[in-house]
């Protein structure tokens, strides 16, 4: 813990905490891919070091159409549905879904093709703990390219219900052909156990 | 810029400043104080959710949508720093999975009120109670961030996040949803001196209340923590 709490709890409902100036790291890289090709996922995530999850991700493919990708998590059981959530976007575009579960459920749309910039930010606190219901949320975009209008932008928010820590998450794309020269990742662990 | 700080880390620098968790269903506010503010922004993220189920306060109806937490400034509160100059204005903006339209609010987001200017807090979110069943599996994640929190000029506070499935795998029309939006302390109006000019040292986060105003609280492990990123001589001071 950062700081030296002076915390105290009032009876009417306060946690409450003042910190004398004592920082520690917030943050850490825990691995990255400057150059993955096509479907990719990013196993054995270290859990120990951190609470919360952070990735960005950004796209490429070769195809001469888009189309929606998705992604999701697992833990250590490898159990495909207790990812759950919802994600609108608009654009060129708009589109919507409620909160079903499932391994594909949660789309990102539409990913890129060739001449397109697209990217995704995901954030999940407690990601990496045992509580048993674990919160996140994300956001995505996609660019216009050079001859098309697929400027699109998406967000997403739902829960991942296990009360294991998430070690991998799965990303694929519309057409799975995505080059190294154009996709990439970077894992952060944020807020230190 | 650059180069090695005082704590010894390269670059710019990201710092866990302090966090706060609750441990049952009796805690009203999430509150931090007195924290450093010599960064380019100070970053809060708050995880955790609203005990709507009656467990330590006020039992909501299933079925039926809720307000979401209330967020605060500056000591711009009861009993803090500045609370005689609470006077916040926020702009809430949701969404709800069934649906592509974004909705928003304004002001403290209490009733249909189309008034900003409130003196009594900020709203994020908007959620959609379904049970009381595994109530808390309806958790959400929100990240606000404060730019130049130091400078001695208004401060605003802006967040994105969303969650709250529904419990046990339920897919109800409006049982996620995403969050984004803004809050910041009048510095002045007409009428008024000049107020809350002072650094972003301190965040507390509501539970809010019912429709009769009766205190709502916070599940277990929810929690509110606080980072500084970046060297605040990037805005030159």
């Amino acid at each position: 813990m950062a700081g030296t709490s002076t915390a105290s709890r009032a009876s009417w409902g306060v946690i409450a905490s003042s910190y004398g100036q004592n920082p520690t790291p917030g943050s850490g890289a825990l691995a990255y891919n400057a150059g993955v090709q096509g479907n990719f996922s990013i196993t054995n995530i270290p859990t120990t070091q951190w609470k919360d999850l952070e990735l960005y991700i950004h796209w490429g493919q070769q195809s001469t159409w888009t189309g929606q990708g998705y992604w999701y998590f697992t833990d250590q059981t490898n159990a495909v549905n207790p990812n759950q959530g919802c994600y609108n976007y608009w654009g060129w575009s708009t589109g919507s879904s409620n909160g079903t579960a499932g391994q594909t459920s949660q789309y990102v749309y539409p990913v890129s093709y060739s001449n397109m910039w697209s990217s995704m930010r995901l954030y999940c606190a407690n990601a990496f703990s045992d509580q048993n219901t674990k919160a996140w949320w994300y956001e995505a975009g996609n660019s216009s390219g050079n001859s098309s209008s697929y400027a699109t932008l998406q967000s997403g928010a739902g829960v991942f219900r296990s009360s294991y820590p998430i070690t991998a998450v799965h990303v694929n794309t519309p057409w799975g052909n995505g080059s190294s020269s154009y996709q990439g990742w970077l894992l952060i662990g944020r807020n230190p156990k | 810029m650059g180069g090695v700080d005082a704590y010894g880390n390269t670059e710019q620098k990201f710092h866990l400043l302090g966090t706060v968790e609750t441990t049952n269903s009796t805690t009203q506010y999430l509150e931090l104080s007195g924290l450093d503010t010599s960064y380019a922004m100070i970053e809060f993220v708050f995880t955790g959710w609203i005990d709507h189920s009656g467990g330590g306060g006020t039992n909501i109806g299933s079925g039926q949508f809720t307000n979401g937490p209330s967020i605060q400034m500056q000591g711009a509160w009861p009993g803090g720093s500045h609370s005689g100059a609470a006077h916040y204005r926020c702009l809430n903006a949701y969404h709800y999975g069934n649906t592509s339209g974004m909705y928003y609010r304004v002001g403290d987001s209490i009733n249909s009120s189309s008034i900003m200017l409130s003196p009594n807090f900020g709203r994020m979110g908007k959620l959609y109670y379904i049970s009381g069943a595994n109530a808390e599996e309806n958790r959400f994640t929100v990240n606000f961030i404060c730019v130049g929190p130091g400078d001695n000029t208004q401060k605003v506070i802006h967040w994105r996040g969303g969650g709250n499935s529904g419990p046990q795998g339920g897919s109800g029309s409006y049982s996620s949803s995403t969050w984004t939006g803004n809050v910041q302390l009048c510095a002045q109006t007409t009428a008024s001196a000049v107020r809350c000019m002072d650094p972003m040292d301190s965040i507390r986060i509501g539970a809010g209340t019912d429709n009769a105003g009766t205190a709502k609280y916070f599940g277990s492990y929810s929690s509110l923590t606080a980072y500084g990123m970046g060297k605040s001589d990037a805005f030159g001071r």
